[in-house]
Order: structure tokens, then sequence, then C-alpha cells
């Protein structure tokens, strides 16, 4: 029985709305993130790129943030850095009116070098506690209620908000382990905070892994351990690697974990400038989103700021995108090798 | 014209005995003794009361409709189903060449090694075919090169695989057919040596070439090794075996040699299973 | 003892038909066999023409339930009592075959008698035909019913007709020798008595079939003792 026309007429008309609803629903997205790249790339660039050889504006990169003083000085607008300035005082010694203006000048080195440090310590500790978070759930545990209890437990850790991650951490490793604010509390608190992410997409990779390459292992004589390092891990990385990305991203980004336990508005010395090497773990940095948001919000703002806040955050979206191509690139290479 | 009377014969002086194909129904040396088994999943048990006796190199298969406990009867002879939870032996033994292999004293990695298994759905690794063979040997702690090039070609050739693929061993092992890949499932198998391999229908996935190179695969390999076949084929059951157990709802109905099973069983169960009223 | 029906219809349905067949082929047999002595001992020379066309009828069934055997074992691969069920229909169906011949060769003969007169030493027959028949009958009921007990008992009652066929052999001889201008006649009698001395033999072959079928048994080629 063929419908009546006018009822085809109606589904084929659904169908078409539906499809459209679906279409612009995913423009809608694409054009927010097309907005975001843009407003970012367009403005950002600016700071970045140079009209001139080398093109990147290495100073921007480089050097660590300086005060900027502008003035005017025989009718030509002049921005100098903190130790252009002092140097143009040395030989002109009159006075000048200047406006300071913190953060403007230099370059923002100190936060990449920060922000780099505090994702390789956390994610190498998150993955580490992660995966044999997700090796123990997904091989060696068994469906007890204690099981179920801790399953909810990483599930709601995934839903805390990231300032209570932060003041946790302040409490925990900077008060009351007495690390002050430091590299290890950063890197405990953000790997804390990406955890559940990492062990649920471990766990995840494991379950995807046959259950006939342990039963086949198992049959030939082999331990658990054993099975599990050569015949399971091994196939579950590519997935692990995928959540790793995400992972990234979410550490390199989260300004809120690292205000009160890694991150200083500004420091003189580099992470590298340490009198002893146990130091190196309890020093704070500066980071990447941190400094943005001092730029942003802790000091009056103008075009001088703008142009370090975008140019920071230009600056940090490459970054973690070079890391999500790394990181997508290895997972490629892994599952090229194996695949079943 | 010769008459055919004219013409010389030579007769044999002494004729041949009768061949007998049939297996001796006197008790064979038994390698595995099951005895008054018992076996329970959870609350649920799955075998009652089961007692048979494998015999060395030989091949003994397991017949009976879906859910009678033949394949987890097998699993016990390696101890597959300790890996399943709440599953137990609750009462009876399995010996094998006399040690109990429940006892608690007893080394379940050592037994998995002498009693090797290859499962109903072919489970190569996802590695090279010589990775796949050298993977049982290097958990075992072989690492000199030479030693598993030699084992990898032995295996190989005992699962009559060698002449295929002695040229691709770096291929992944899921390059190959269907009927390539339980062999060399096989082959890894045999790769550390056991006594006793145990096949959970080795053949069911595969088309009928596949089946028949591993029924005369079986065929050779028994006069090394003790074969324990589960098979829902009967054909293939009287193909291969010499001893054939037929098992229904958990028990063991009737354990003979495989001609007498298949010409002139005892039980009527047995019978009707196997000509095909019920089951 | 009714076994239950197979899953496969069509493999009970492909049994049927075999025995049915089987069942056909003996009872035609035994028709032409009576009809071939009733020709020779009532000089009826259209009950031996008779026997004589209808051999073909029983040949081609031959030939049928063959194919069908062969046809059942390609199909349904049959087991245990299955397969000896199948086996023994085609051994029986050739030993019918070699009796419905016995018979036609009675009947040519019974023909050739008829052309001249009576001789009294037809009786020495009929004690061979009652004794035949009978075994014809037991070793196919045995067959049917599957009674193992009565195929055993067919066997030993052979030697009674090889006693019988001696005894009836010498006594001809001794006519043709007293007599021999009846001598073809005699000697037809003895063919007579041969081919239902093999009759027996045939029976014979299948009662042991028919026991092998029902027990798996295989009672041939065993001394025996002489029956009481």
């Amino acid at each position: 029985m063929i419908a009546a026309p006018s009822n085809r007429q109606r589904t084929r008309i659904l169908e078409r709305i539906v499809f459209w609803t679906f279409r612009l629903a995913t423009y809608l997205v694409l054009a927010c993130a097309t907005y975001i790249f843009l407003d970012i790339g367009i403005k950002g660039s600016r700071t970045v790129f140079t009209s001139h050889a080398p093109f990147i504006n290495l100073k921007f990169l480089t050097q660590p943030p300086q005060t900027l003083y502008v003035f005017d000085y025989e009718g030509k607008k002049m921005e100098l850095s903190d130790r252009e300035f002092r140097d143009w005082k040395l030989t002109h010694k009159e006075d000048v009116d200047v406006t300071s203006i913190s953060y403007s000048a230099g370059g923002i080195w100190p936060c990449i070098v920060g922000t780099a440090l505090l994702v390789i310590g956390s994610m190498t500790l998150a993955l580490f506690i992660g995966i044999s978070a997700a090796i123990y759930l997904s091989e060696y545990s068994r469906d007890t209620p204690l099981l179920r209890f801790i399953r909810i437990a990483i599930l709601n850790l995934a839903g805390v908000p990231s300032i209570v991650f932060g003041l946790f951490g302040f409490g925990l490793f900077v008060i009351f382990f007495g690390w002050n604010v430091s590299l290890l509390a950063g890197w405990f608190t953000l790997g804390l905070m990406v955890l559940p992410a990492i062990i649920t997409a471990s766990e995840e990779s494991l379950r995807a892994v046959p259950q006939g390459l342990r039963e086949g292992s198992l049959a030939l004589g082999a331990t658990k351990w054993q099975t599990i390092r050569k015949n399971v891990l091994p196939y579950a990385v590519p997935g692990i690697l995928t959540s790793s990305i995400l992972g990234i991203a979410r550490v390199a980004g989260e300004t809120a974990p690292i205000m009160f336990t890694a991150a200083y508005a500004m420091r003189d010395e580099m992470p590298w400038q340490v009198s002893r090497w146990t130091d190196f773990f309890f020093q704070g940095v500066m980071a990447l989103p941190y400094h943005i948001y001092v730029v942003s919000s802790k000091i009056p703002q103008n075009e001088y700021t703008e142009r370090v806040q975008y140019g920071a955050a230009f600056v940090f979206l490459v970054l973690v995108m070079l890391i999500a191509l790394t990181s997508i690139l290895l997972r490629e290479r892994q599952r090229s090798r194996l695949s079943w | 014209m010769v008459s055919l009377l004219d013409m010389p014969r030579t007769l044999p002086q002494q004729l041949p005995p009768p061949v007998d194909r049939s297996a001796p129904e006197i008790e064979p040396a038994p390698i595995i003794d099951v005895s008054e088994l018992d076996f329970t999943y959870g609350n649920h048990q799955v075998l009652f009361d089961v007692t048979l006796r494998i015999a060395a190199r030989a091949v003994t298969a397991f017949i009976g409709p879906s859910g009678c406990g033949k394949t987890t009867l097998i699993r016990c002879l390696n101890r597959m189903n300790d890996l399943i939870d709440g599953a137990r032996v609750t009462a009876g033994s399995i010996r094998i060449e006399g040690v109990d292999i429940n006892a608690p004293e007893i080394d379940v990695v050592d037994l998995r090694r002498r009693v090797g298994m290859v499962f109903q759905k072919s489970n190569p690794f996802p590695k090279s075919i010589y990775d796949n063979i050298a993977y049982g040997l290097r958990i075992a702690g072989i690492t000199r090169r030479s030693r598993i090039d030699e084992a990898v070609e032995k295996s190989l050739r005992a699962a009559a695989l060698w002449d295929e693929v002695k040229d691709r061993l770096h291929v992944s092992g899921y390059g190959l057919s269907g009927g390539q890949q339980q062999r060399l499932c096989i082959a890894r198998a045999l790769a550390v040596e056991p006594d006793i391999v145990l096949m959970d229908e080795p053949c069911s996935a595969l088309d009928p070439i596949a089946t028949a190179k591993i029924e005369e695969l079986i065929y050779e390999l028994k006069q090394r090794y003790t074969i324990v076949i589960v098979t829902h084929n009967m054909q293939q059951a009287g193909r291969c075996s010499d001893y054939t157990g037929f098992f229904y709802l958990g028990r063991l109905i009737e354990f003979a040699s495989t001609n007498k099973i298949f010409t002139n069983p005892s039980e009527r169960r047995t019978e009707d299973y196997i000509t095909g009223r019920f089951g | 003892m009714i076994a239950p029906k197979h899953i496969l219809g069509t493999f009970d349905e492909a049994l049927a038909s075999l025995r049915n067949n089987v069942l056909m082929m003996s009872s035609l047999t035994e028709r032409s066999l009576d009809r071939a002595i009733q020709g020779l001992l009532q000089r009826d020379d259209d009950l031996c023409a008779n026997t004589i066309a209808d051999d073909e009828e029983i040949d081609q069934l031959e030939k049928q339930i063959d194919k069908d055997g062969v046809d059942v074992l390609l199909r349904f691969q049959p087991v245990a009592s299955d397969l000896r069920r199948v086996v023994s229909a085609m051994k029986l169906s050739s030993n019918l075959e070699r009796m419905a011949d016995q018979a036609t060769n009675i009947a040519r003969r019974a023909r050739k008698l008829n052309r001249h007169p009576a001789l009294p030493e037809v009786e020495l027959i009929t004690p061979m035909y009652a004794h035949a028949m009978s075994m014809f009958k037991d070793s196919i009921d045995a067959y049917v019913r599957e009674d193992v007990e009565l195929g055993r008992a067919v066997v030993p009652r052979d030697e009674k007709l090889d006693e019988l066929n001696r005894v009836a052999s010498r006594r001809l001889i001794q006519r043709m020798a007293a007599d021999p201008d009846q001598l073809r006649g005699y000697l037809n009698l003895m063919f007579i008595a041969r081919h239902l001395e093999r009759v027996g033999d045939h029976a014979t072959n299948i009662a042991e079939d028919a026991v092998y079928a029902a027990a798996a048994e295989d009672i041939r080629h065993q001394p025996f003792v002489a029956s009481a």
C-alpha cells in the first residue's frame, strides 16, 4: 500500500527539517570555533609575527615579561621595555612623562617553559597512576560492592570543579605537606584533576583488547602480568594516547588549579636556575593561562595589554595543538603497526 | 591359448593379518584420570560425577548437545576455568600422570605449559608469525635467537604450515586465511612442547578444506601428543578420534572406542543423539 | 521397540521408503517362488510364464533399493543402527534378486517338465519347498521385526535343507540309472532341487543380515553345531 501523497510529502519535509537542524547545529559549532580561532589568530599574530625577517617576534617568545614604558620624546612615541628604557635613560638624562604598563613588554618565555613543565610532570603522574588504576580495574578486580564504590568515586572526581581542585591542592600539598607553591604541588593537583578521564579512557582501551588474546597467552603458560605486559597493554596504548590528548589540553589550560599551588605572576629566575637540584621541584613557575589571567584582570586594560593577551593566547593555542599533533602522530604510528 | 590355470602363481607365504581399525576395548594406558568430578559455576552445578580415563598418544573426542558440559570439562584439564569467578571443582579429582592438578601446591602456569589449548575461534596474536610462535618460548625465559628459530621451524613443520609461510615469517599473523590462522595457533601451542593438546571445536569456524587439513594434522600429531577434542561435528568425531565420550546434561553417558560408539553404542541416549533423533 | 523419530523428517521418509521397497521385493519374490513351484506341481504353464515375466520387476526393485541406499548414505551419513539398516537393506535386495532368479530357473525347468508326462519323483520337491519357504518367511520376519533369536534360529536349518537335497539327488540318480529314457526329466528335477537348496542359502544370508542389522553381530561363517 503506497502512502497517500500528503503523507509522503509530510515525511519528506520532516526529513529535510531534521537534516537541516543537525547540519545547522554542526555549522554553529564550527562558526564558534572559527570565530575564536580567527579572533585569537588575527590579533595574536600581530604580536607574534613581524613583517621583517625572521617573521617571528623572537623577543616575544624568548624574553621574560617586562614593564613597558610609553612616552613622547621629540614628537615620537616611544615604547621601550624596562631594560631598553634604562639604557635609554643612560644616554638621555632629561625627565620624561612616562606611563608604565606592567607585563606589556618583553615576552612570555618563562610562561611557556612553566606550562611545559607543568604539563609534562602532571601528565606523567596522571598516566602512571591512571594506567595502573585502569589495569587494576579492568584486569584484576572482581565485581564487589567496594569496586562499584570505587568506580562511582572516580566518576564523581570527574565532575569536581577545577577551583575546588585548586583549593584541595592548596590545602593538602601546599600547606599540609609543606611543599609551598611549587611544581610538585602543581603536578599533583593537575594530575588528580585529569585522572578520571585518563582512567576511564584507559580502561576502555584495555577492554577493547579481545579476550582471545588474554586466553591464548594464559593457555601458553604465561602469568597474568606477563599477559598484560606483552599481550594486552601494547595494544591498548593507541587508545590511551588518544585519551591523553584531551588530558594535555585540559592540564595546559586550567588556571584555577595552579593559581594557588604552582603559579607565580612574576618570577625572575628560570626554573633551571636553582642552587640545589632538589630545589627544582619545590619552586613555583609562571604559566601561560595564569599569565593571561593576570594580564587580563589584574592590571588596567589598554591596547598594549591587549597585544600581550592575544599574543599569549595565540602561542598557547599553537603549543597545545603541537602537543596534540604529536600525540595523534604517535597513535597513528602505533596503530599502523598492529591491527586486528 | 594359455589357460589361466597354467599361469604361475605365487601365493604369499603368509597372509597379512586383517587390519583392525577399531581401537582396543581393553583399558588403554591413561595419562589423564578424571575421577567422580563435580564442577560448579557459582551456584549452578554443571558436571556431575564424571569419571573417565584419557589414553596417551590417542585422540579422544567429547561429543554432546550444547550445554552438556564438554567444554567445561576440557577447560578443567588445563584449569582455564580458574579465570571465571566462582567456578570451582566441588568434588572428585583430575589427575594428570598421577598428579592431582587442583592441589594447592600445583603451579598453574607450569600446568598450562604442559597442557596446551587451541580455541574455537582462532586467536593469533597481532604480531608477526615468528613472534606468535616465539611468544610461548619467550615467556618461558628462552631468549637465544638460534633456539627460537629452531623451535619456530619445528612447530610450523609439525603444524603443516612451514611450507606455506617459511618466506614470510615476519608478516602479521592476521594476514593468513582462517584455516592457516588455526594451524598457526596449533603451532604456537606445540612450540612449548606440551604433552597434551586440548582442542575446543577447532574447526567450527573453518571451511571444509581447512577442516580436512586440520583433521589430517590431528592424525599426524597423535603419534607424539595426547589430543582431546571437543566437537559438534559427529562425522569429525567419527573420523578423527580413537575414543569418544558422549555427554548429556553434565553427565558422561557413555565412553568407549569410537568404533563402538558409532556402530553399536550401549546406551539408548547415545544412539539417539548420534543418529540425530534428539539434541 | 519403536525408535523416536529423527529430527530430520526426510531421513525417516527415506528409511521408510527403503524398507517398504525391501518388503515389496520380498513379497514379490515369495510370490514368484510360489508360482514357480505351483506351476511345477500343478503342471500349469501360465504360472511359469508369469514367474518368468515378473522377474523383470524384481530386478528393477533391486536396482532401486541399491540406488536409494547409496542416496541415504550420501545425504544423511547414518551411524549405528541406521547405518546397519541401510547396509542390510542393500544386501537383502541382492539376496532377494538371486532368489527370484532361482524361481525363474525353477519355472523354466517346470515348463520343460510339463511337456512330458508327470514324474512321481516330483513329490521329493514338496518337503524341500516347504522347508525353504519357511526359512525364507522366517528370515524376512526376523528382518522386519528385528527379531535376533528368530534370525539366529534360521541359520542351522539350512543343514536340513542340504540333507533333503542330498537325499533327493541320490534318489534321482538311482532313477536315472534305472530309467534312462526319463533322464532329461530327472535331471531337471535334480536341478530344481538344487535351486531350492540355493533358496535356502539365500534365506540364511538374509537371516544373518537381519541379525547384524538388529544386534550389530556378524554371525556369518561360524562353525555351528548341527541342530537337533
